[in-house]
């Protein structure tokens, strides 16, 4: 419990929309909470489920790796690990989707990240990850395990072909096989919920994402183009996902363009946060979670800056889809291969030399967090000339963090590889 | 674990990997069929450049064949879902010219959702697994080919069914059913029926083992046999495993339809099994039926590199305790020779010196 603290931080934020964000989401969820105590009912879902089809069914939802996010930023993390292992869970059972199960699991008097995660009515994953279907049976609710076809003939840059060829992209049968299986899902919620899809209204929602994400689209250009990087990467990514779990809302646009307007107004402004940039990294991979103030402590020291990560430009690239007759399929497409984009060969490596280029990047930070298809990303972006540094960490589980081991290895990274390249 | 060749060498060779692949269109079309399995114990460096250390040492050990070059005589491979991994590694490897003598690749991506509707999808898969099979054979594979390969296959489950009732019986230790499995499990089903017949036939002779007769679990597959090894090093004997080379092979005949590709989809997604299953009780409901009679204990056992079983295990053991079925948990590397011992002395603690052959086992812990 040592992990329990309340730690100290510096607050480094420079954008307003931070402040704005941190608001809403205290507001949203003491109202989810309310809103539960008054009988209504939620769903618990994962990261790559179609959420925009509870939000035009007006069914509240929560995301999964969004509370985790939350258990690791308050340093619980450990704590529930432990937890964990205690019911029987091995340690080497993944955390990063399984923390909101810990904290059902938490008889304990302790206090729980944000008072606790309220009884779903509904457990929704793609690729049964974690302890999903636990928490399912745990509550005594119906869980649904989507499954993603997998795409036997892969396409190297499917970044060019992801918004609007996606037929192709994808292939007819595996998008088909998807859109069957939300097809179950909607009757399920219609079931469960006792409410009715509109389509009509799922399409107007796909069309604020699509909006959405062309606001993130500036924000990365601005971060690929401008002479130094105008904000931190934590406070991209933070704000990014912030706005991604509530995608498809009239507040998520707003906060979207209100974002991209202060980060093109501060880069117009030459407001830089790092002054003396000399180094520009990528951040491959899931995110350090636990501990995202890490990423900007070599600012000062050497002049090193983080400038990338998966979650801005995955918004850019996988989830804007144009084309909206049948949105049901539309969203299947999305998803179809999605996840393994990130990090699976061809696709993981191809994607990230193409990122690293448009990026002027010289070098990148990966967790060796055991992700399928690490070495061939590591290859793809060597053979570019980016240098890149394991760092041997868990996104989100606080007992596998050392910082002064980790601090001494990005120094040695950035003192020996990337000055020897630069 | 190579099978035996049993067709002329010019017939083409099929080397596939994966619980789901239904092995009916290669027999269909005369094919020489090997199954890749991960070698216990065996080396993984020539795949470990490419592969990362975490994944389970079954997909580390099968990646590490295929990239050693073992497997390039063969006209095709094909890998299901399970090996997704392999399947994306390979390909890239082909694309980056690093594996020029690499088989032509086909995976058979079979959904096993029990919740959700993918028999139409299932069943293109099947389609194209035959097209793929005809491709390597350089012939069409006639329909009522299939069917009678459907037919001959159905004689082969009939014997395997035979076989588990003498493991349960007790007249035959794990481990040598296992190897017996090893050696016929993809030569032609007219072959296996032979062998089976005599295999079983011979076992009627036999006096039953007097060991404890366990039921075993693991998330890996390469374990298997080490375990075999530590439970009946330590007195016992499994008598049944989650796991297709070995009780799994003794599943029901084909699900009737007029359409063989039809029948094979709906076959193979009723008798699919590994880490791919969902739901929770799907996953589990054999274990249970297995558990539930003739069996004296269970043991449990998940590698340190597990990802997917170890979510289960709470919720499998609680519900075989109920079943009054005493459980073993282990997670240990099975691997190694120094939890080979481990193992056995586990299991033997565990046994326990009043256990009387028959009867439930107390549980030490």
């Amino acid at each position: 419990m040592n992990d329990m603290k309340t730690p100290t931080r510096v607050d480094k934020s420079v954008l307003s929309v931070t402040t704005t964000l941190r608001a809403h989401q205290r507001e949203w969820w003491s109202d989810l909470q309310q809103r539960v105590e008054n009988g209504e009912q939620f769903v618990l879902a994962g990261a790559s489920v179609p959420h925009e089809i509870f939000e035009a069914m007006d069914i509240p939802y929560v995301t999964d790796v969004w509370y985790s996010g939350i258990v690791a930023a308050k340093r619980q993390s450990g704590y529930y690990s432990e937890l964990l292992e205690r019911k029987g869970y091995h340690a080497g059972l993944d955390r990063y989707s399984s923390l909101a199960y810990a904290v059902a699991l938490d008889e304990s008097d302790t206090p729980k990240p944000w008072g606790g995660l309220p009884r779903p009515a509904l457990v929704v994953t793609m690729g049964a990850v974690g302890g999903s279907e636990a928490i399912a049976r745990h509550y005594g609710v119906p869980h649904i395990n989507l499954e993603r076809p997998i795409a036997a003939h892969p396409s190297v840059a499917w970044w060019e072909q992801a918004h609007y060829a996606w037929e192709d992209l994808e292939e007819s049968h595996r998008i088909d096989v998807l859109a069957s299986q939300y097809e179950a899902l909607i009757e399920t919620c219609e079931r469960v919920f006792d409410r009715k899809l509109d389509r009509d209204r799922l399409r107007g929602i796909l069309d604020v994402v699509n909006e959405q994400e062309s606001c993130f689209e500036d924000v990365r250009r601005v971060l690929q183009t401008a002479p130094k990087l105008p904000v931190r990467l934590a406070e991209v990514m933070s704000q990014v996902m912030g706005i991604q779990w509530h995608r498809g809302t009239q507040w998520a646009l707003e906060q979207a363009r209100t974002f991209r307007d202060e980060v093109r107004q501060r880069a117009e402004d030459e407001l830089w946060i790092c002054p003396n940039e000399k180094l520009r990294l990528m951040y491959v991979g899931r995110g350090l979670w636990q501990q995202l103030e890490f990423l900007s402590e070599f600012e000062e020291s050497h002049g090193v800056v983080f400038a990338r990560s998966n979650y801005l430009s995955i918004a850019c690239d996988a989830y804007p889809h144009y084309g909206m007759r049948r949105p049901v399929r539309t969203l299947a497409a999305r998803y179809a291969t999605f996840n393994d984009y990130l990090h699976y060969p061809p696709w993981g490596g191809a994607w990230a030399a193409w990122e690293a280029r448009t990026h002027r990047l010289d070098g990148a930070v990966q967790l060796d967090s055991g992700d399928h298809g690490v070495k061939f990303i590591l290859r793809a972006l060597e053979s570019e000339g980016i240098p890149v540094l394991n760092l041997p960490t868990d996104p989100v589980d606080s007992r596998a963090w050392d910082g002064e081991k980790m601090r001494a290895l990005m120094v040695q990274f950035i003192e020996t590889r990337l000055a020897k390249e630069k | 674990m190579a099978s035996a060749s049993y067709r002329p060498s010019r017939a083409p060779l099929v080397v596939n990997a994966g619980p789901t692949i239904p092995l009916e269109p290669f027999w269909a079309a005369g094919c020489r069929v090997e199954v890749v399995e991960g070698i216990p114990g065996g080396s993984t460096e020539a795949g470990d450049r490419y592969m990362e250390d975490g994944l389970e040492v079954t997909v580390r050990s099968v990646f590490d064949q295929f990239v050693r070059g073992t497997w390039d005589e063969a006209d095709l491979i094909v890998l299901d879902r399970s090996y997704r991994d392999v399947y994306y590694y390979l390909k890239e490897l082909v694309r980056l010219g690093l594996a020029p003598g690499l088989p032509k690749l086909h995976l058979f991506d079979l959904l096993l959702t029990r919740d959700l509707p993918v028999q139409r999808y299932n069943a293109g898969q099947v389609e194209m697994l035959v097209e793929a099979v005809e491709y390597a054979s350089d012939r069409r594979l006639e329909r009522a080919e299939l069917q009678n390969a459907l037919v001959r296959s159905d004689e082969v489950r009939a014997q395997y069914r035979q076989l588990n009732e003498q493991r349960r019986r007790g007249v035959i230790l794990g481990s040598e059913a296992l190897r017996h499995i090893a050696v016929i499990r993809a030569a032609d089903p007219s072959y296996q029926v032979l062998e089976l017949q005599a295999l079983n036939a011979s076992l009627e002779e036999r006096v039953p083992v007097d060991r404890p007769r366990l039921l075993l679990v693991t998330g890996d597959t390469s374990d298997v046999l080490a375990l075999h090894h530590a439970a009946e090093k330590a007195g016992a004997n499994i008598v049944a495993e989650d796991y297709r080379w070995g009780s799994r092979t003794a599943v029901a005949a084909h699900i009737e339809d007029a359409d063989p590709v039809a029948a094979i989809a709906a076959t193979a997604h009723r008798d699919g099994n590994g880490p791919e299953l969902t739901p929770f009780s799907a996953r589990i409901r054999w274990a249970l039926e297995a558990g539930a009679e003739q069996i004296d204990g269970a043991v449990l056992h998940v590698s340190p590199n597990d990802r997917v079983l170890g979510w289960y295990l709470p919720e499998l053991c609680a519900a075989l305790k109920e079943l009054g079925v005493p459980v073993l948990n282990l997670v240990e590397d099975a691997q190694s020779s120094e939890s080979g011992i481990a193992l056995h002395d586990a299991i033997r603690t565990w046994l326990g010196p009043a256990m009387m052959p028959g009867t439930r086992l107390k549980e030490v812990s």
